[in-house]
């Protein structure tokens, strides 16, 4: 399943639980959705680096096991981002499911 | 195919017409992940080509990747574009020198008129360089390079002040109301230019951190060039010994600007043998 426009959204969540480098966050993204949502996993980084510009994320380096990894957490606004998201996401699956004749729950 | 050499065609599909800094953060990034996702194929029984091989099948397209990361960052050929019209400065010097030879009766109406518009245009130049650079050069504070577009800059009218040895013209300059004409404005912008040139190769290889010491290094040498200047109108020094004082804290700020410019010539000498990367 294509998830091309709610990656921004699926990493923002991913990290909420804490900092993660970007293999973390790809196999946390397949293993919650049950390898429903695969994408392919070169996307990911063009969309962390653009998440990093906008504010929303904060990267560093750390060595681990020789090998200098890049993490990444949320900052305070990347928070917000992802609250107005979920918010956002919220609405317009209540929309998708009044349009498809499912109760809105 | 040997394990990791289709990692590295990936790479150089996914990376190309990235500017070098940003490249090498994606390369480390998805060399990482390659090999992380080696770790757990083989760890599952593959053998080490068919994890090479599954790897990087995960990673996708490169051609798309290319595309996502140059809706990020800019292609470098986007920087040489905006490197051609840097040297404006460097032209509008050639331009007053070839009025001069053509009309040098009318030399004290244009120079005026030059004198106003000169340093506005190497400022204008100045802050297309520092709009771009910082995100050329991924760097976090685009004020280190502010000082330094304006030490160069300043730097340039300076030595021209030197040359024409007036402290008034020096001062306007530094107002960015009046330049030093003659000769050496002519070099002095195209070596302007230049150095901006060696620069760029510099801020590419060289970490963030040991770059704004440097930085600082080069601006801290062109103050020491300024106060030199200062000296030549003695006029203005009001006394013996201050101008004693001067005069050391000026050559000793040179000194330390010669050997920053040593340190930058060592650092490019050794980038350029480095061997390339992917």
């Amino acid at each position: 399943m294509n998830l091309k426009g709610s990656l921004p959204l699926l990493i923002l969540h991913s990290l909420q639980g804490g900092q993660l480098h970007g293999y973390q966050i790809a196999q946390e993204i397949k293993r919650k959705s049950a390898g429903v949502l695969d994408f392919k996993e070169g996307t990911l980084y063009p969309t962390l680096h653009s998440l990093e510009q906008q504010g929303f994320l904060e990267a560093w380096k750390e060595t681990e096991n020789g090998r200098v990894r890049q993490y990444y957490t949320l900052t305070d606004l990347g928070r917000r981002q992802l609250n107005e998201q979920l918010n956002d996401w919220k609405r317009f699956r209540v929309a998708v499911d009044r349009v498809l004749g499912e109760s809105g729950a | 195919m040997a394990a990791g050499s289709s990692l590295n065609y990936w790479l150089a599909a996914a990376t190309q017409d990235l500017i070098p800094v940003v490249r090498r953060r994606v390369v480390e990034d998805l060399t990482n992940h390659y090999l992380d996702a080696m770790e757990m194929y083989q760890a599952a029984g593959l053998t080490a080509e068919e994890a090479d091989a599954a790897a990087v099948h995960e990673l996708g397209s490169p051609e798309e990747t290319a595309d996502a990361l140059h809706k990020i960052y800019p292609a470098s050929k986007f920087y040489m574009k905006a490197a051609l019209i840097c040297p404006v400065f460097t032209i509008l010097v050639l331009l007053r020198l070839l009025l001069a030879r053509l009309f040098p009766d009318f030399v004290s109406m244009y120079t005026f008129v030059l004198i106003l518009t000169q340093p506005m245009c190497a400022l204008l130049t100045l802050k297309a360089l520092v709009t771009l650079a910082p995100r050329r050069f991924q760097l976090e504070r685009p004020l280190t390079l502010l000082c330094l577009s304006t030490a160069v800059a300043g730097g340039t009218f300076i030595v021209s002040g030197l040359y024409e040895g007036s402290l008034p013209q020096i001062m306007f300059a530094l107002l960015g109301a009046t330049m030093v004409l003659g000769v050496l404005g002519m070099a002095a912008g195209l070596t302007w230019f230049g150095r901006l040139l060696v620069l760029v190769e510099i801020l590419d290889a060289v970490s963030r951190h040991w770059l704004q010491l440097l930085l600082i290094l080069n601006a801290a040498g062109l103050a020491g060039v300024m106060i030199l200047a200062l000296l030549n109108d003695r006029a203005w020094i009001p006394s013996a010994s201050m101008e004693s004082t001067l005069l050391a804290v000026g050559m000793m700020i040179v000194i330390s600007y010669t050997l920053l410019c040593a340190s930058l010539t060592w650092v490019f000498v050794r980038i350029v043998r480095q061997p390339k990367t992917a």
